[in-house]
């Protein structure tokens, strides 16, 4: 039978051959099937030919306009480039009541405020961040801890509120905080500007303090839960999202940690797992662990989470949400982690409380511990032109065009994962990497495979919790 | 396939490949997923590719390397036959997906 293989990848998986195309569709076949396909030896009849033609892995006529629907799919996967950057990130503050024992970005002393970010810096910022040709922009504190520098952040809500009436953007704005120095003055002033929420809540009371202990006392727990009720009644309930990171103490125990993310009235949980950054690497000794340890956790907690919503209770992993996202639907989910080209100023971009420009947040926590090397520039000595389409950006984002490095080019599960330039020059000294040894390409691909796994049992019901996450919306009865 | 082997050394194999079979591409696609596990060096006599693998520690075991490398082998070259079959059809597809904002 004549026909012509359309752009396609695969790999072996469950002694089955995964293959899927550029725009992610997918499908399984048997050695023999797949065998046959590659020697244009199968027929019409076949179901495997069916399949691979209804995927648009093989076309036997009308081939112009399957590629022209093929290249619209393919704009609508990598609709991230034409928004530009949309999340930008800014640091208030490097100072911190907290004492994380995993502190990515080795935070400052307490006392020291002239590691808070000035009017003058975050005037800049404002205007640079309005320079972005993007419709959708949201500004995200980080710090140290960014309330820490309250005025500032009231100072950037305001000037932003005000440039906005110009400029026309969907303009929100987010706060993440340890959230214990939030007071209800705070809160009464956030409320009438549209601000969310993100906290961390590393586990229960033992395990939460263990990761979190403040600055002057162990105890962060009560104080944090005490918060967040508080943030609930004045920003309403769902403004406050929470995030978690597991090391070494938390590892072994998902379960108790998703249980606790329940009680507390979240509907979601990102089993996260360390970044070696900061005192995470300086303390790897402590508190880190194989990245195998963290897979096989993860894949015990997505079974808890899955039974947890078989049961009836509407609740999300998210990491598997914008996996599962990306591998059942057209479209991109702009998680800036996981893009190809990498998401770095493209996507994401963070401005440090010196006006210092970073293609990442975990590019300026390298440079938290000396190592400028993802500095692309300055907020009060460079132009917008010079930071963001300066010839260093360039470089970075050709050499992290997934579908060009080596190992990735051929991975079957390349259009549901990206390139991290910034974990790999962390992990291994240069930003390209060796994908054998990278860790974060187990950890992608292990999920991946697993998910793809789980998606090939074609079970009914565990479809239906899938597509409950992709929807955000409960199964419905 | 066997003939094909030669442990020369404790920790160190040779493998010998033809040319006629397998394409360059192939060859280093395929010894690449290797390099976390061995040290690699490539030299191509004639017809024939010869790969050296010396293991990085004593847990590497070198016969499962060489009947891993015959299976990947295969894949990378059936990745490079079907790849030149769509290669101008994955360009025109991604010419045609950004057109309008190349203009």
């Amino acid at each position: 039978m004549k026909y012509q293989i359309l752009p396609y990848r695969f790999n072996r998986l469950n002694e089955e051959i995964f293959l899927s195309n550029e725009i992610g569709e997918f499908l399984y076949l048997s050695i023999d099937e797949f065998q046959r396909f590659v020697e244009h030896k199968l027929v019409s009849e076949d179901l495997a030919y069916k399949n691979l033609k209804s995927k648009q892995i093989i076309a036997d006529n009308n081939i112009d306009s399957i590629v022209e629907m093929l290249a619209t799919k393919y704009r609508t996967k990598k609709n991230f480039l034409t928004e530009f950057t949309t999340l930008h990130m800014v640091v208030a503050s490097l100072r911190c009541n907290s004492n994380c024992s995993y502190c990515q970005v080795s935070k400052k002393d307490l006392t020291d405020i002239s590691f808070d970010m000035n009017k003058k810096t975050a005037k800049k910022v404002v205007e640079k961040i309005f320079e972005s040709p993007s419709l959708n922009i949201k500004i995200e504190f980080q710090g140290g801890e960014p309330l820490l520098n309250f005025k500032i952040i009231k100072y950037i809500i305001v000037k932003a509120e005000w440039l906005n009436l110009i400029k026309k953007r969907n303009l929100e704005f987010v706060i993440c905080t340890n959230l214990t120095s939030i007071d209800e003055k705070m809160l009464k002033w956030l409320k009438g500007h549209r601000v969310y929420i993100s906290t961390s809540i590393d586990g229960p009371k033992d395990l939460h303090n263990l990761n979190r202990p403040l600055y002057d006392i162990d105890n962060s727990y009560d104080l944090v839960i005490e918060k967040i009720k508080l943030c609930r009644t004045y920003l309403g309930y769902d403004s406050v999202s929470a995030l978690m990171t597991t090391t070494s103490y938390t590892i072994n125990h998902f379960n108790e940690i998703i249980d606790k993310y329940l009680e507390l009235g979240f509907d979601s949980i990102f089993l996260r797992s360390l970044n070696p950054y900061g005192f995470a690497k300086r303390d790897k000794h402590k508190l880190a662990y194989p990245m195998n340890d963290f897979i096989e956790s993860y894949k015990k907690g997505l079974d808890y989470i899955i039974d947890i919503n078989l049961k009836g209770k509407y609740f999300i992993e998210g990491y598997a949400t914008i996996l599962l996202t990306r591998i059942l639907t057209p479209f991109c989910t702009g998680y800036v982690d996981l893009q190809s080209p990498a998401g770095i100023a493209i996507s994401g971009v963070i401005y440090d409380y010196d006006g210092d420009v970073y293609v990442s947040d975990e590019g300026r926590m390298l440079a938290s511990v000396g190592d400028k090397t993802f500095k692309i520039g300055n907020v009060e000595s460079n132009s917008y032109q010079e930071i963001f389409n300066g010839n260093y950006l360039h470089e970075l984002i050709e050499d992290s065009v997934a579908e060009s490095l080596p190992e990735c080019a051929t991975c079957a599960y390349l259009c549901y994962c990206g390139a991290d330039p910034v974990r790999n020059y962390s992990e291994q000294g240069n930003i390209v990497g060796n994908r054998t040894i990278s860790e974060i390409c187990n950890k992608n691909k292990s999920i991946i495979m697993h998910l793809l796994s789980l998606l090939q049992r074609n079970d009914k019901d565990l479809n239906r919790v899938f597509w409950s996450w992709i929807t955000r919306k409960p199964i419905e009865e | 396939m066997k003939e094909i082997i030669k442990i020369i050394e404790k920790n160190k194999l040779l493998l010998t490949v033809s040319n006629d079979l397998y394409e360059s591409n192939a060859i280093l696609n395929a010894t690449y997923k290797f390099t976390d596990k061995c040290f690699i060096n490539i030299e191509t006599i004639d017809k024939y590719t010869e790969i050296y693998f010396q293991q990085k520690n004593e847990s590497v075991n070198l016969e499962i390397i060489a009947l891993e490398f015959g299976n990947e082998l295969i894949d990378q070259q059936v990745r490079v036959n079907t790849g030149r079959e769509f290669k101008t059809i994955r360009e025109l597809l991604v010419k045609k997906a950004f057109s309008s904002i190349s203009k």
